[in-house]
């Protein structure tokens, strides 16, 4: 067994050795190609995989037409359409994540339908690559499918959100939709990405959520409107804050906070010094946004440890 | 058949019984990790934990860092923590009435000075007397408390949290940069029913550690710690993971555990009146969620390091074997009701009972049964072939399972560069078994008598500083009896 670990070690140190001078060979190559479009020179299959592994890394850092020239050495060498082949057809699960994972890295658009159609894959790890590969390639076409994901729990609700937000606002016009879907989860998670990619315009879609049945659109519908709304949205908000849920009220002092809605600190230093907990800290939290000398007058006036600790903070930061 | 045949005849079978099982659950563990750690870690391939790490949905979390007397090392715990890679976190020290110079170093060291702090006031503690918050780093805060023990300081911790997941981690520990992002990943893949996750415990002594980092993984130069080594293989690459896959997981290691909060207070966090705290809160939670049918999951990834310091002396390891036992049985006991109880399915089943029968007596079978295997053979119940074939076939197993948990450590983490590690630790799975191995269940047996006595408390600890380790001023430093 010793000799076994042993041989291993030295198999991998070589291995990783040759990797190493492979790539240090073939990174003039490599920037012959980023940097002027040079066709590289004939290569052997283990160096055009080396090759491609380098500007597969090189490319997760690039946009433009850097970036282009890469995904066109890649579509013109079939190394897309053969990662897209294993993608669909290999029978072990790891190679097609890899291939998905690896489209994602060189960035084809071509490659998204495909993409789209492994989120259905039946091994967790494809549909994770493909789900970042999606992310990185900005493909609006996948927002639905991505969106679906989630609420089916085929992907992480973090990782579809992490590829949606990098679709960014081509997104917007496919999420709109999902405002009114039947689903609570699909609802909340437009809501949530609106608000980050949206802009004032799609504020009042947002506001039509704070009077949704579901607590966690409602919530969803606060968060989005601290970043997106404006004076039009407060009296919606502030209403949000007599919710009978306390993570939409609380949502709601966030928002009001973010929003530096003055006319909202009587009713959040009243909710700072007797909701509950959670609540009590963003209502004292928003306060001390608003106006930090007010947060420490009323602190002292309401003896709110939330309000003491939220002047306390500002005065730090 | 006299007495004395029937009871060898008796003790052998019980001997037998537990060999079979324990080492079978063992060489069974031992393919699953075999599967579920390599298929972890091609999966960590394509995962998205950079993707996470970019990613403004990703949940805060609340580091809790007990600290009683930690003087010499607590600086350099708090700096490795704020160098986690994590979006958004903040880090609570909870000083736990240290009787040393715990608090000037921290006030010094991250330029402290007093705010309040809202505290939750669901699990009851010992009065908080005085919160700071970091000038030079204001996601550091420090909470000055009555000493209740580390429980209580937990619990202090978790409830001023602000995040809705919390990470306690020991004082004495160093935390890798990346371990918060990967421990939290099953969290971020399945936020709806991911509750508890651990992380894999390494050993630091004899490693090479610069500002709270170790940048030089080497094994202990203190034969008693390399042990330990491969104790620390065998139990988190292999038993861990195993249990995982049961979902069935008792234990996360109180020097790196992420809960969330809100289940933390559901459950009434730590129990203050035990020493396996870490164990009896996470059997708690199984109960917790299992009694109300409620879907959940307790992992342990076994990627994300904590690194932390071994006893190198026997005194220390005794009373630190000892306490392990002693809160195994703590634990067993508050919850015996749960063993054999179908409403809790496989914990009530499976895991409960293992637990009392082969982790809890095991000592005494195993050092029972060896004697009396000794005396069969002297009084002639056991041929001389028998005996040796048992003895040797318990030995054998014993390395098989030690070299397995290295060949998994090697296989899939190689995180020791030298080769020459490989080969001495290769050689302790074989002293492992003679002399070591009878002491642990000696350690564990007196635990009993500490049980018998309604022991409290840690007993005296040796306290270096681990982010001192390497450094040839290492001094030593004794603590007190953190008692209740």
């Amino acid at each position: 067994m010793l000799g076994v670990l042993i041989l291993r070690r030295a198999h991998l140190a070589r291995q990783e050795r040759r990797r190493r001078e492979m790539e240090d060979a073939l990174k003039g190559i490599a920037m012959e190609l980023l940097h002027a479009g040079a066709e590289p020179p004939p290569l052997g299959e283990e160096e055009r995989r080396a090759l491609a592994d380098l500007l597969g890394r090189y490319a997760r850092a690039l946009r433009g037409p850097t970036h282009d020239r890469i995904v066109d050495y890649f579509e013109r060498e079939g190394t897309v359409a053969r990662e897209l082949e294993v993608m669909t057809g290999a029978r072990a699960g790891w190679r097609r994540a890899t291939a998905a994972f690896r489209l994602g890295d060189i960035g084809p658009a071509s490659a998204a339908g495909g993409l789209c159609a492994a989120l259905e894959d039946p091994d967790r790890d494809v549909r994770i690559a493909a789900g970042r590969s999606l992310g990185r390639l900005r493909a609006p076409e996948a927002t639905a499918s991505l969106l679906s994901a989630a609420v089916d729990r085929r992907l992480p609700p973090a990782l579809v959100r992490w590829a949606l937000l990098q679709i960014g606002a081509p997104a917007l016009p496919r999420l709109l939709p999902g405002l009114t879907d039947d689903n609570e989860r699909l609802r909340a998670g437009a809501v949530q990405l609106i608000g980050l990619l949206g802009g004032p315009s799609e504020a009042a879609q947002i506001e039509d959520g704070l009077r949704d049945t579901s607590a966690m659109v409602r919530a969803q519908a606060a968060r989005a409107l601290g970043r997106i709304g404006g004076e039009r949205n407060l009296p919606a908000l502030r209403t949000a804050t007599w919710d009978r849920i306390p993570e939409v009220r609380e949502a709601a002092a966030e928002a009001l906070g973010q929003l530096r809605d003055r006319d909202s600190i009587e009713l959040l230093a009243i909710r700072a010094a007797g909701d509950q907990f959670e609540v009590a800290r963003a209502c004292a939290r928003a306060v001390a946004a608003i106006d930090p000398e007010e947060a420490a007058q009323r602190a002292t006036a309401t003896g709110s440890v939330h309000l003491f600790e939220a002047a306390d903070l500002a005065g730090i930061l | 058949m006299s007495a004395l045949h029937t009871a060898l005849f008796v003790v052998g079978v019980i001997t037998i019984t537990y060999f079979a099982i324990v080492n079978g659950t063992y060489l069974v563990f031992t393919v699953i990790a075999w599967r579920s750690l390599s298929s972890h870690l091609r999966g960590r391939t394509y995962s998205a934990v950079e993707e996470a790490f970019n990613s403004p949905f990703t949940p805060g979390i609340t580091v809790i860092l007990p600290a009683f007397n930690e003087s010499a090392g607590i600086v350099e715990s708090v700096y490795s923590l704020l160098a986690l890679r994590y979006p958004s976190y903040e880090v609570i020290v909870v000083n736990d009435g240290s009787t040393d110079d715990t608090m000037a170093r921290l006030t010094t060291a991250f330029d402290l000075v007093p705010a309040h702090r809202a505290v939750r006031s669901a699990i009851p503690t010992q009065p908080i007397q005085a919160s700071y918050v970091s000038r030079r780093s204001p996601a550091v805060w420090v909470l000055d408390k009555a000493n209740g023990g580390k429980a209580d300081a937990l619990n202090a911790g978790i409830s001023a949290a602000s995040c809705p997941y919390v990470c306690c981690v020991d004082a004495d520990a160093l935390i890798e940069t990346d371990a918060l992002l990967r421990v939290a990943a099953p969290i971020l893949d399945d936020p709806d029913n991911v509750v508890a996750t651990g992380g894999i415990v390494r050993i630091a002594n004899g490693s090479t550690i610069d500002h709270g980092r170790v940048t030089g993984v080497r094994l202990p130069s203190n034969p008693l710690a390399v042990l330990q080594v491969l104790e620390y293989f065998r139990a988190f690459l292999i038993g861990r993971v195993g249990w995982t896959r049961l979902n069935a997981l008792l234990i996360i290691s109180g020097a790196f555990g992420l809960f969330q909060r809100q289940a933390l207070e559901e459950v009434g966090g730590y129990a203050t009146d035990t020493v396996g705290e870490d164990m009896e809160l996470v059997v708690r939670l199984h109960r917790h969620f299992r009694a109300r049918e409620i879907p959940y999951r307790i992992e342990f990834v076994a990627d994300p390091v904590c690194w932390t310091e071994v006893p190198e002396d026997l005194g220390s390891l005794s009373r630190q074997r000892r306490r392990w036992h002693r809160g195994l049985g703590q634990t067993l006991w508050r919850h015996r009701d749960a063993t054999f109880n179908p409403r809790y399915g496989a914990l009530g089943l499976l895991v409960m009972p293992y637990f009392v029968f082969l982790e809890f007596f095991g000592p005494v079978v195993e050092t029972v049964g060896t004697a009396l295997t000794i005396v069969a053979f002297i009084v002639g119940d056991l041929s001389g072939a028998s005996f040796v074939a048992f003895l040797v076939l318990a030995f054998l197993v014993a390395i098989l399972l030690s070299i397995a948990a290295l060949a998994l450590e090697e296989f899939n983490f190689r995180r020791h560069q030298h080769t020459r590690d490989i080969v001495s630790l290769v050689s302790y799975t074989l002293l492992e078994n003679l002399g070591y191995r009878q002491l642990n269940d000696l350690w564990r047996m007196i635990a009993f008598v500490d049980l018998a006595r309604r022991k409290q408390g840690w007993g005296a600890q040796q306290r270096r500083g681990i982010g001192n380790l390497s450094a040839a001023e290492a001094r030593s430093h004794p603590t007190l009896t953190k008692s209740q």
